[in-house]
C-alpha cells in the first residue's frame, strides 16, 4: 500500500520552469506595466518574456480548441499596454473566479491567458 | 480480567451476555463503555498485548483490480488496541451532507442523520483525548499560529480537525478493563466462525481457534464484530457452514461497496509566496498543546454544483533530504512533548553532530517558519470515494495458518472519482490564482487523457463492506448495526458506512460504538 502522505511522484516544476514556459507577464502581474505603448499586436507579443514558449503554449490551446474566439481581438487602431494589461487582469479575475480555465502542458491558465497564448501563437 | 487463550489454564469454553469480536477502537469503546455494568462481557482478541508477525501474518491477503494495490497486511494491526497502535490519530465528525442522499452520488444516503451522532460524538472526545474546543468553533481561527487563507467560502471552506492526545487506545484502556470485574479480554483466540442456528437467524457460538491449534467457544446472548473494515466481511464470509453465501450475505452486499480515503498529489504549485500557502496547514508549525488542525474542504455548493464528492486539499511543504540532526530534533521535541524522551543521548549526538544545518533550522523556527527550506510544494488531495458495488472484497484461494481462505480486496474507484480529483485540483488552482498566490501545474496522471487513478493512494481507512440500510436488500446492517435477518449479532466500525466522507473514520467508529453499547445494554437489562 502506498500510504499518505508522501507518494513517490515526479518533480513538480520550480519557479523558473513556469517563467520559461512564456506567459511570464500573465503569471505575474505587473510586468506588462513596464511596456510602452505598441500597436496591440505588438502589445500582446510584449506580454511575454518568452515568446517562443508562449507561442508554443498557445499552439497548444489552438490545437485544443477549434475556435478560440479571442477575447482581445486586435482592435482597429492601436491600444496602450497598460490597458491592455488592466482589461487582462479584469478578465483573468473573472475567469479565475468563474473556473474558466485550460490546461496547457499540466498549467492551469485562466481562459483569457489561454486565448492571449493562442493569439501570441497567431501573431 | 486480561486471559491467555494459549495458557492451559485458560479455560476453552465461555458464557456471556456479551461476546465482542476484536479489542481495536470499536471493540475497546464498547468494553470500556460496559465495563462496571451487571453484564458479563468477553472481548475475543486474535493478538496479544504486543505485535507478532505471526499473528500480524493472518492479515495478509490478495490485493487485485485497478490500481492502486494495497498492502493488506501493513494497513492493519493485529493485537489488543488493534490499528490504533499505530494510526494517525486525526478526528473529524462527518458533515450532515456527508450522511445524507445526493442524488448525484450513486448509493448515498445513511439510514441515520448527523443528528443521532452528535451526542455520541460528544461522548467519543474523551474516549480520544481530543481537545474540549468545538469543531467548527470561530473563535479557533484566532488560536491558530498562522492564519488559514481566506478561500471563496462557496469553492473551499476552512473546518478543523483535531489529533487524538493518547491515540493507543490498547495502552489508554488496558488498565480499566484488566480490573473490570464484568470484562474478560481473551487474548491470542481468533473468531474462525459463528456457529448459527439450523434457519441462520441466531448466533449461538463463536468458533476460536489459536495458532497452535486449539479450540474453544464463547456462548452469549449478543455477538459484536468489530474487526475492522476489511475484516469484518471475511469473517461473516467465512461464516458459511448453515448459510452457504455466508451471514448476512443472502443478498451478496457482504463485500461489496468497499471504500478507502483515495489520497495523492494532485499536482505542483509554484509561488512567490510559499510560506504564506503552506504554514497554517503545516503540522510541524502547530501549537503542540492544542492539536487541531485548519483543512481546506470542498465546499457543499461546490459539490453540488459540480456533481462531486466530498474532499479536502493541501498545499503541502516537501522536504527533501531532511538533514539527520533535524530529524533528530523533530524526535526530541515529540518525545519530550509526550513526556517520554528516548534514546536521548543519541538524540543529542546526532543534532550536535549536524549543527551546521540545525542553526539555521532553529532560526527559522523562532521566526515562525518551516524548519525546513521547501524544495517544492505539492498540492495534496484527500477524497471521498464514491460507493461502488463492484468494489469488493471477497474470499481468496489462499489459506491462511488457521486454514481459513485469506481476504481477495478487488478495490475500484469510478468516473465520479476522478471527476472529484479534477474539479477539486482545477478550482483550487484556479482560487490560488485569483488570490495571487501561485500557479498549479496537474501532475502527469491527472492532466486529460491520463491514467485516471494512477496518483491516488490509500489511506488505510477501510469502509462500506457491511454497509447499513433500512433495506436488507440495499444493504448488510440496519441503523441499529444488527445484521439483517439475524437477531443478536452486530458489526461494529467502518465497514458499517455506506458514504465515508473525508473524515477520518475513527472518530465516527468510536461514536457508532458507544450507540451500540448503549442499545445493548438496554436490551440485556
Ligand atoms: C497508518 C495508519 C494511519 C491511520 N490514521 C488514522 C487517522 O489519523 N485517523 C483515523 O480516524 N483513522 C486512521 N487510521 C485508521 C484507524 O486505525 C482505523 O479506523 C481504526 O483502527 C479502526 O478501528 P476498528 O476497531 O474498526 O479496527 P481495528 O482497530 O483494526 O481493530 C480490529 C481488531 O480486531 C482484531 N481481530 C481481527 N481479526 C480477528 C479475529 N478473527 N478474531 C479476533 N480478533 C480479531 C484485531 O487484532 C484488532 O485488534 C489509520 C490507519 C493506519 C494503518
Amino acid at each position: 500500500m502506498r500510504f499518505f502522505p508522501r507518494p513517490d511522484a515526479p518533480a513538480a516544476p520550480g519557479r523558473r520552469q513556469i517563467l520559461a514556459a512564456g506567459a511570464a507577464a500573465v503569471l505575474v502581474p505587473g510586468r506588462a506595466a513596464r511596456q510602452s505603448p505598441r500597436p496591440i499586436r505588438n502589445a500582446i507579443q510584449a506580454l511575454f518574456d518568452d515568446l517562443p514558449a508562449a507561442q508554443s503554449l498557445g499552439r497548444l490551446y489552438l490545437a485544443q480548441n477549434r475556435d478560440p474566439a479571442p477575447l482581445l481581438r486586435p482592435a482597429p487602431g492601436s491600444e496602450p499596454a497598460g490597458a491592455i494589461r488592466a482589461r487582462v487582469a479584469r478578465c483573468r479575475a473573472r475567469d479565475f473566479a468563474a473556473g474558466d480555465t485550460a490546461v496547457l502542458d499540466g498549467w492551469i491558465f485562466s481562459r483569457t491567458e489561454a486565448r492571449l497564448l493562442a493569439l501570441a501563437a497567431l501573431s | 480480567m486480561i486471559l491467555d487463550f494459549r495458557a492451559a489454564a485458560t479455560p476453552a469454553e465461555f458464557h456471556a451476555d456479551l461476546c465482542v469480536i476484536g479489542a481495536g477502537a470499536a471493540g475497546i469503546t464498547i468494553a470500556h463503555t460496559l465495563a462496571g455494568t451487571g453484564l458479563s462481557v468477553y472481548v475475543v482478541e486474535s493478538g496479544g498485548l504486543e505485535p507478532d508477525g505471526e499473528i500480524q501474518a493472518l492479515y495478509e491477503g490478495q490485493s487485485v483490480g485497478q490500481p492502486p494495490i494495497m498492502d493488506l497486511a501493513a494497513s492493519r494491526l493485529r493485537y489488543f488496541g488493534g490499528t490504533t497502535g499505530h494510526w494517525g490519530g486525526g478526528c473529524i465528525p462527518l458533515d450532515a451532507s456527508d450522511m445524507a442522499v445526493r442524488p448525484w452520488v450513486p448509493h448515498s444516503g445513511w439510514p441515520i442523520t448527523r443528528a443521532t451522532l452528535e451526542p455520541y460524538y460528544d461522548r467519543a472526545r474523551p474516549i480520544l483525548d481530543l481537545p474540549d474546543h468545538r469543531f467548527g468553533d470561530p473563535g479557533l481561527l484566532s488560536r491558530m499560529p498562522h492564519r488559514p487563507i481566506g478561500f471563496d467560502p462557496a469553492l473551499f471552506t476552512s473546518l478543523y480537525s483535531m489529533s487524538s492526545r493518547q491515540p493507543r487506545l490498547g495502552e489508554v484502556f488496558r488498565a480499566q478493563l484488566e480490573r473490570a470485574a464484568n470484562v474478560t479480554v481473551l487474548l491470542n483466540a481468533n473468531l474462525v466462525e459463528f456457529d448459527t442456528n439450523e434457519a441462520a437467524t441466531s448466533v449461538r457460538q463463536a468458533s476460536l481457534r489459536g495458532l497452535d491449534g486449539r479450540k474453544g467457544s464463547v456462548r452469549a446472548r449478543y455477538f459484536v464484530l468489530a474487526c475492522g473494515g476489511i475484516e469484518n466481511a471475511r469473517l461473516l464470509l467465512l461464516s458459511n457452514s448453515v448459510c452457504k453465501p455466508g451471514l448476512g450475505n443472502d443478498c451478496g452486499n457482504v463485500g461489496r461497496f468497499f471504500m478507502d480515503h483515495p489520497s495523492g498529489q494532485l499536482g505542483g504549485v509554484v509561488s512567490e509566496h510559499p510560506d504564506r500557502l503552506t504554514e497554517a496547514y503545516d503540522r510541524h508549525l502547530s501549537d503542540r498543546t492544542l492539536p487541531i488542525y485548519p483543512e481546506i474542504v470542498l465546499s457543499e455548493t461546490l459539490q453540488r454544483q459540480q456533481q462531486t464528492l466530498n474532499g479536502r486539499v493541501r498545499p503541502d511543504d516537501y522536504e527533501e533530504n531532511v538533514a539527520d540532526g533535524i530529524t533528530a530534533l523533530r524526535t526530541l521535541r515529540h518525545d519530550l512533548s509526550a513526556g517520554a524522551p528516548s534514546h536521548l543521548p543519541s538524540q543529542i549526538l546526532r543534532i550536535a553532530a549536524d549543527l551546521g544545518d540545525v542553526a539555521p533550522s532553529l532560526f527559522r523556527l523562532m521566526r515562525g517558519r518551516p524548519a525546513v527550506v521547501g524544495h517544492r510544494i505539492e498540492l495534496l488531495g484527500f477524497f471521498e470515494q464514491a460507493p461502488n458495488p463492484d468494489s469488493r472484497v471477497t474470499l481468496g484461494d489462499r489459506i491462511d495458518a488457521l486454514g481459513q481462505r485469506e481476504v481477495r480486496l478487488d478495490w475500484r474507484l469510478t468516473e465520479l472519482d476522478r471527476h472529484t480529483y479534477e474539479v477539486a485540483a482545477m478550482r483550487f488552482a484556479a482560487e490560488l490564482a485569483r488570490l495571487g498566490l501561485g500557479r498549479v501545474q496537474l501532475d502527469p496522471w491527472l492532466r486529460p487523457g491520463g491514467n485516471p487513478y494512477e496518483g491516488m493512494g490509500g489511506a488505510a481507512h477501510h469502509m462500506g463492506t457491511t454497509r447499513m440500510s433500512d433495506d436488507p436488500a440495499a444493504g448488510v446492517v440496519d441503523a441499529d448495526c444488527r445484521v439483517h435477518g439475524i437477531n443478536n449479532l452486530y458489526v461494529a466500525g467502518s465497514s458499517v458506512f455506506p458514504t465515508g466522507g473525508w473524515a477520518f473514520p475513527t472518530f465516527t467508529i468510536v461514536a457508532l460504538a458507544l450507540r451500540l453499547a448503549d442499545r445493548l445494554q438496554q436490551r440485556l437489562t
